[in-house]
């Protein structure tokens, strides 16, 4: 009589352990830029958010990441890449159960070798991937999920070179403006600041913004900067301030014909 | 005597000045107002209700339905999803800065009586909205917005939307389990293939 409840049972904790779960995952910062000294160990603590019903287990990967020129991310194995941290980094857990409608600490710790080599910045990421559950599909299943991608940077104290350079800048289609920027310095920079465009009197017609947007050490970017919609046709000069958040500005003037 | 009544009323003026800048002083106490808006991101699956989906999946089951694969093999060649999921739609949420969703499948798991050749991770195919009616409006609206608007399943990360700015909330990619499809020729050895779909948000 016995076995035969405990057979129901277990099937009842089955049933539940399938349905405990769900695709929803957020985080906060997205990302953490650190600075340190070697041998030195940071630690910081992020917070990995959910509103789902139901508890959801989370795996904890590592990666290294690169952008490319024109601003597309390749992923790649960790410690795989020359100015990877990704060996520096040791999260607090390999998987974790993330509670229903809960925010939840997280801790990375980033472990600096002790060695004069390394200098500027370094980068990797840490997933977090919503685990999908069992299914019993039949023919063809496609299970779907989620993750989301922690961005480590860490530069090492006291070795940073700054230096960026706005190398082109120019109008690639009626509808786009396109500025390429490269960072000469060891460090990663963020953009910001503006285009502005002029008319032939001088006269400020359009602002638009820079996004807000990393370049990595030792790399260049492009970052097309679309025209307004509805931009009245003619002759306007335009005006690039871009600002490099280690202080610099990155000035550039172009003459451009909208049709 | 006239100069100490002087002194006296000085002291008494002095006296009452510093009681009223000392008032005045109290009354224009500074206060700090201190707000603190998080930075954060987040992705989601949502169910028919609108609540985070519990077991997100597209199905094509068809063992039970073999007079539609085979007019599919011998027409269009397209299989849709015929199983109820709990994938209404796929949302994102970015504070600030550029943003990348990206789309990856892991190598189908074939359980059946043959090897599981005759079907690719490439025939499952996603057209953004042609079948859901859902669009990405609140992302491509704006200048700097970007969708891909198909894409066939790869064991590769696909990028399939980007924007340079919060997305001022929680806003739809525009594709749910509808626009999935699975193209099929009539050679796929029978059985289950089982592949997980992860979308992946970015926000380097």
């Amino acid at each position: 009589m016995i076995e035969p409840m405990k057979r129901f049972l277990l099937l009842l904790l089955l049933i539940f352990f399938m349905a405990a779960h769900a695709a929803e995952i957020g985080l906060s910062p997205p990302r953490l830029e650190l600075v340190g000294r070697p041998g030195e160990t940071l630690t910081e603590t992020v917070s990995i958010l959910t509103t789902a019903s139901s508890p959801q287990q989370i795996q904890v990967d590592l990666s290294d990441w690169t952008l490319d020129p024109e601003g597309n991310l390749l992923v790649l194995p960790p410690a795989s890449l020359e100015f990877s941290s990704a060996a520096w980094l040791e999260p607090e857990a390999g998987d974790f159960i993330l509670e229903a409608d809960s925010s939840q600490e997280f801790r990375v710790s980033v472990t600096i070798p002790q060695d004069a080599a390394y200098d500027g910045t370094y980068q990797s990421m840490v997933f977090f991937t919503v685990v999908p559950p069992p299914t019993e599909t039949q023919g063809v299943g496609v299970i779907t999920t989620t993750r989301i991608g922690l961005t480590i940077y860490v530069t090492i104290a006291a070795t940073e070179q700054g230096g960026s350079e706005l190398v082109d800048f120019f109008q690639p289609d009626d509808g786009n403006l396109t500025v390429a920027v490269a960072n000469t310095g060891n460090t990663v920079m963020r953009l910001g600041g503006f285009v502005e465009l002029r008319d032939e009197e001088g006269n400020s017609k359009y602002r638009l913004e820079v996004p807000d947007v990393p370049v990595l050490r030792e790399s260049e970017r492009e970052l097309s900067i679309p025209l307004p919609e509805g931009i009245e046709p003619g002759f306007y000069v335009a005006l690039a301030l871009i600002e490099d958040s280690r202080g610099g500005i990155l000035a550039g003037e172009l003459p451009i014909q909208v049709p | 005597m006239i100069a100490r009544q002087l002194k006296i009323l000085l002291y008494k003026v002095l006296a009452l000045s510093m009681v009223l800048a000392g008032f005045a002083l109290a009354q224009s106490d500074d206060q700090t107002v201190d707000i603190r808006i998080p930075n954060y991101i987040g992705l989601k699956i949502i169910n028919g209700s609108g609540n985070i989906a519990l077991n997100s999946s597209v199905a094509f089951d068809y063992t039970a339905d073999v007079n539609s694969y085979v007019a599919a093999v011998e027409g269009a060649g397209v299989l849709e999803p015929n199983v109820a999921s709990d994938f209404e739609d796929i949302q994102v949420v970015v504070r600030r800065g550029r943003w990348y969703v990206f789309v990856r499948a892991t190598p189908f798991s074939y359980t059946g009586p043959e090897s599981g050749a005759g079907l690719n991770l490439s025939d499952i195919r996603v057209n953004r909205g042609l079948k859901s009616g859902l669009t990405p409006d609140a992302i491509t609206a704006r200048a700097g917005g970007w969708i891909r608007p198909s894409w066939s399943l790869s064991n590769n990360w696909q990028l399939i939307v980007s924007d340079r700015r919060s997305t001022l909330g929680w806003k739809s990619l525009g594709f749910n389990a509808l626009d999935y499809s699975v193209a099929v020729q009539g050679d796929e050895d029978p059985g289950e293939y089982v592949t997980v779909v992860t979308y992946f948000l970015f926000n380097p």
